[in-house]
């Protein structure tokens, strides 16, 4: 339920995009860790996000979207969104029995791959248990940092818990480099990561790759 | 008057008695079981060793400080949303260049785990035996049977039990992610709703199945009994046929077991 692995979308996972550009955007939802996008999709399987030409006339917006599981489809809710250059799409699965998902998406002057982060993604991760998390990028840019998630003191009380928990931390990714490199959190806490600008990276704890792999392909 | 007579005092009653405890072999046991509000899967094994025999006419044989040495092993299956608070992470908006991130509430599913416990201990108990002789098999048996099951006292044990389950479950849960906050409270929900007397309730007729019935054989002998060996081809062995055999114990200046044969 809560590896970290930005390739395999979980329930405590959100996946986001920032779309800066007009257009029309087709999207769809993959069960595979591999695959070629769009081109074979069917039609009930695409799911289109719509970017206004006129800039919105207050502060950018975001948008949630839910993947579940219909028969033996994802099926994203709603399926049809209309937004504005700058707002920004989160994508979080049903409930914990939604499978590992991909979300894949194609526009006009766009394409972005959850298995591949690029400029103006987004992907986030609550830790659930303590220990300290090496994360790399299973596609071998060399990306990577420490994520140090420290266990709560025995006696802490509800309401310090709930101020904790709601409470994360952001990680901004520029190239192959990410600030911070080493953060210090608690169990439960959330860390967001912010491509800015990515060579299609992956946010992915180092024990879940072969040793060796993760490093920079060259 | 019978044909053949044996007699043995309490001394060397305590003698077969011990050889008879090392000998007997009791068949493990398994079942299922309520421990508390939670279901146990269960097998368990016993022996029994030391006692000091007294004999009492008629025909009791009374066994005092007898060790009961048993293993028992549970696995507790343990609906963790049974008993901890529903959890959720709340919704975080974390403030980013491109305007605040915010991220719903996500709700956690407690899993249902499975707490293995494996515990040995020894428990001391005093029992009156009766005197059973049959013929089975051609063998003539004489041996002695538990008349009622005893009293175990099972407190401190079902103590230690309690306390390796408390270990035990904490020790399964550590790998589920978010129950940190949560672990002490979920090992004290655990260890209150089972407690001792769940324990003793449960662990008390897991060990009335090894001493219901419980029967040490002392002595046994074929119905057959050679008196003279073949002397050559026309001098056959010379048998008797014990036709009956019957065990109590008698009084005289000291208790004795007594064994009476008809040839």
């Amino acid at each position: 339920m809560t590896a970290l692995d930005s390739r395999f979308l979980q329930y405590t996972n959100c996946f986001g995009h920032r779309f800066v550009s007009p257009g029309l955007v087709r999207y769809r939802l993959s069960t595979l860790p591999t695959g070629t996008g769009l081109a074979h999709a069917a039609d009930a399987d695409v799911f289109t996000i719509e970017v206004a030409a006129e800039p919105a006339g207050q502060a950018a917006k975001q948008h949630g979207v839910t993947v579940r599981l219909e028969g033996r489809r994802l099926v994203a809710d709603p399926p049809k969104l209309r937004i504005h250059p700058h707002d920004v799409v989160i994508w979080t699965a049903e409930g914990a029995g939604t499978p590992p998902y991909s979300v894949l998406g194609q526009g006009e002057r766009l394409a972005f791959d959850s298995r591949a982060l690029t400029a103006g993604c987004l992907f986030s991760h609550p830790f659930g248990l303590p220990g300290a998390v090496r994360w790399t990028d299973a596609n071998g840019s060399g990306l990577g940092g420490e994520i140090v998630v420290a266990s709560h003191e025995p006696n802490v009380d509800a309401d310090h818990l709930q101020e904790r928990l709601s409470s994360g931390t952001l990680v901004t990714v520029r190239g192959t480099e990410a600030q911070p490199g080493r953060i210090e959190i608690f169990v439960g806490q959330t860390v967001l990561w912010l491509f800015e600008d990515a060579p299609g990276v992956t946010v992915t704890d180092s024990r879940l790759l072969p040793a060796g792999s993760g490093a920079p392909s060259g | 008057m019978s044909d053949l007579l044996a007699a043995i005092d309490e001394t060397a009653a305590n003698t077969i008695l011990h050889d008879a405890e090392s000998a007997l072999s009791l068949p493990p046991q398994s079942g299922s079981g309520s421990l508390g509000p939670f279901t146990a899967a269960w097998s368990a094994s016993a022996s029994l060793t030391g006692g000091t025999v007294t004999l009492s006419a008629p025909n009791i044989v009374h066994f005092t400080n007898v060790d009961l040495n048993y293993s028992v092993s549970f696995s507790l299956s343990i609906d963790l949303n049974s008993i901890l608070p529903d959890f959720c992470l709340p919704q975080i908006c974390i403030p980013t260049p491109w305007g605040d991130i915010c991220t719903p509430q996500i709700c956690i599913s407690w899993p249902t785990i499975t707490v293995p416990v494996s515990h040995s201990g020894t428990v001391t108990f005093s029992a009156d035996f009766g005197i059973n002789v049959h013929l089975t098999g051609g063998q003539w048996f004489v041996d002695v049977v538990i008349l009622a099951i005893p009293s175990l006292s099972l407190d401190a044990e079902a103590a230690a039990i309690v306390a390796a389950l408390g270990l035990a479950a904490s020790a399964a849960m550590l790998a589920i992610p978010f129950i940190g906050p949560f672990l002490a409270l979920a090992v004290a929900a655990i260890t209150a709703l089972i407690g001792i007397a769940a324990v003793t309730g449960l662990l008390g007729p897991i060990l009335g199945l090894f001493l219901d019935g419980l029967t040490l054989t002392i002595y046994q002998q074929p119905q057959v009994f050679e008196v003279l060996p073949a002397g050559g081809p026309f001098d056959p062995q010379v048998n008797v046929l014990l036709n009956a055999v019957t065990a109590d114990v008698e009084v005289s200046d000291k208790n004795e077991l007594v064994l009476r044969v008809d040839v």
